[in-house]
């Protein structure tokens, strides 16, 4: 039958035009989202977003009673994150010291401030008040029974703000914890000093060769020879044979245990650019391409490469079902991009970090909600990284073998 | 007898604004009750004196509203208009082609 021509529309036609408006709002808007996060992406904006962030974390820093609950409030959780938010902290305050040089004095009052109240806390509590309570477990295989992960980030700060102002107040100790760690990395059998008992993570051990690195360069040592050998030893040995990517943790003897991670991956790229920038540059564009997501103008990173099923933990974070993302290898992301000049996925990550960590501004500065002081402490490194990292300079040209050459 | 006119908005762009005012409404009720800073558990940072299952519900809640507000509620609004305009204009097709 007929239907007249001014009836109304019938029930599918109106279904089908609501459905077709939908589609198309959601073609208009969704590629658009981003827009309405980018007013902090680009480089005026990172530089607020990172004066903000370092304000608040110098209040922090000033303010006994609310460090002592954010500590306690990440201790709860997880010890480590106590010890590497001051390491993160100190080495963001290193590059801004470089960076403004009329802030120096007060950069450097704070990282000194951080190493006297770590080092005794180390001092009266032992390497484990910095770990979690499974470094009880075991026996470390290494004879001296020292976490890398410790020796490791104290190292590269007091090599890092020797470097930005030598001070006779951490020369002996500096060169005290390096001798230790070179000698600790020599003795292992992969050339990798254990964070935990027969439990040595790339992360920990890239840090503990970008601080020897930093070192030679405040004292004029040379440890060229074991960092090329490492990275020589962790070509053949730690790498994944899935993904090319350095795997995250291994026991001593230098079996896989996790596969890649990107809460770990990211980092160790950037430390590796102290020892061997075209291995690092390689681990980048692969973490890159394994781990690094971009949607609709946003950027995320996932844990975990496809081939590799692992659990969310307290690295990771909890993982965000369906795509994937994990808040803690999105932050080292933050690092490595920025350390790479990857600007197009650092601009989408500061996108997805304005819309998805709830950025809170008063009158102290810039924290995330969806983070902590280690996290802000993080991604304040990833916008003041460079200058210090110039100022170490390029690693020396790998030694020659001359043989008996004259 | 009276003839019965079509309405001016119909009911799917009427549903689309509530249902986008809605979401707003639960997102600025969830900013109220302070959920805003449980969202700390993304980051596996607990929330003071919250058991985790408890914090983690909360900042859900506040997660999925703000993504809601942030990409379906302009969606919606965004059809609602889209969908009121094409209305109007097939109207004023049908009025120009009758006799």
């Amino acid at each position: 039958m007929d239907r007249p021509p001014d009836a109304p529309p019938s029930r599918l036609a109106r279904a089908s035009r609501a459905a077709l408006c939908l589609a198309v709002a959601t073609l208009l808007w969704v590629p658009a989202v981003h827009l309405l996060f980018e007013g902090d992406a680009g480089p005026e904006g990172r530089a607020r977003t990172r004066r903000a962030l370092l304000d608040a974390q110098l209040a922090l820093a000033d303010d006994d009673d609310a460090r002592a609950r954010a500590l306690a409030r990440m201790r709860a959780a997880n010890a480590e994150w106590d010890f590497m938010g001051r390491t993160f902290l100190s080495l963001a305050l290193a590059n801004h010291a470089l960076d403004a040089p009329e802030d120096r004095a007060r950069a450097l009052a704070v990282i000194d401030a951080l190493l006297e109240e770590t080092l005794r806390l180390e001092a009266a509590h032992g390497q484990a008040h910095f770990l979690m309570p499974y470094v009880h477990a075991g026996t470390f295989r290494d004879a001296s029974g020292r976490s890398v992960f410790v020796d490791g980030e104290l190292a590269l700060v007091m090599a890092a703000r020797q470097r930005v102002e030598p001070s006779e107040r951490w020369r002996a100790p500096l060169a005290e914890r390096v001798a230790r760690i070179a000698a600790q990395l020599e003795r292992g059998p992969v050339l990798s000093a254990e964070s935990y008992p027969d439990e040595c993570w790339t992360f920990c051990n890239t840090i503990a060769l970008a601080a020897l690195r930093t070192s030679d360069a405040v004292t004029g040592d040379d440890h060229g020879r074991l960092l090329a050998r490492w990275v020589e030893t962790a070509r053949a040995e730690l790498v994944d044979p899935a993904t090319g990517l350095l795997v995250s943790s291994y026991r001593h003897d230098g079996t896989h245990l996790d596969g890649p991670e990107g809460s770990s991956i990211f980092l160790a790229a950037h430390m590796l650019e102290l020892i061997d920038p075209a291995f690092a540059r390689e681990q980048y564009a692969l973490a890159r391409a394994h781990l690094g997501v971009s949607f609709a103008g946003f950027g995320w990173a996932r844990e975990w490469p496809a081939s590799w099923a692992g659990p969310a933990d307290v690295d990771s974070g909890p993982i965000v079902p369906l795509v994937g993302a994990s808040a803690g290898a999105s932050g080292m992301a933050l690092v490595g991009a920025a350390a790479f000049g990857d600007a197009r996925w650092q601009t989408a990550l500061h996108a997805s970090l304005a819309l998805a960590a709830f950025p809170v501004r008063d009158g102290r500065g810039l924290r995330y909600a969806a983070s902590n002081q280690v996290g802000d402490a993080v991604l304040l490194y990833a916008l003041a990284l460079g200058p210090l990292w110039r100022r170490v300079g390029p690693p020396p040209p790998a030694p020659v073998a001359m043989g008996g050459a004259r | 007898m009276k003839r019965r006119g079509r309405a001016r908005v119909s009911r799917f762009a009427v549903a689309a604004l509530a249902v986008a005012l809605a979401i707003a409404l639960v997102h600025g009720a969830s900013a109220l009750c302070g959920l805003g800073e449980w969202v700390g558990v993304l980051s596996g940072t607990p929330v003071p004196g919250v058991s985790l299952e408890v914090a983690a519900l909360g900042a859900a809640v506040h997660v999925a509203s703000w993504l809601a507000l942030v990409v379906v509620a302009p969606v919606l609004a965004l059809a609602a208009a889209l969908e009121s305009a094409s209305r109007a204009v097939l109207a004023r097709a049908s009025r120009t082609s009758s006799p």
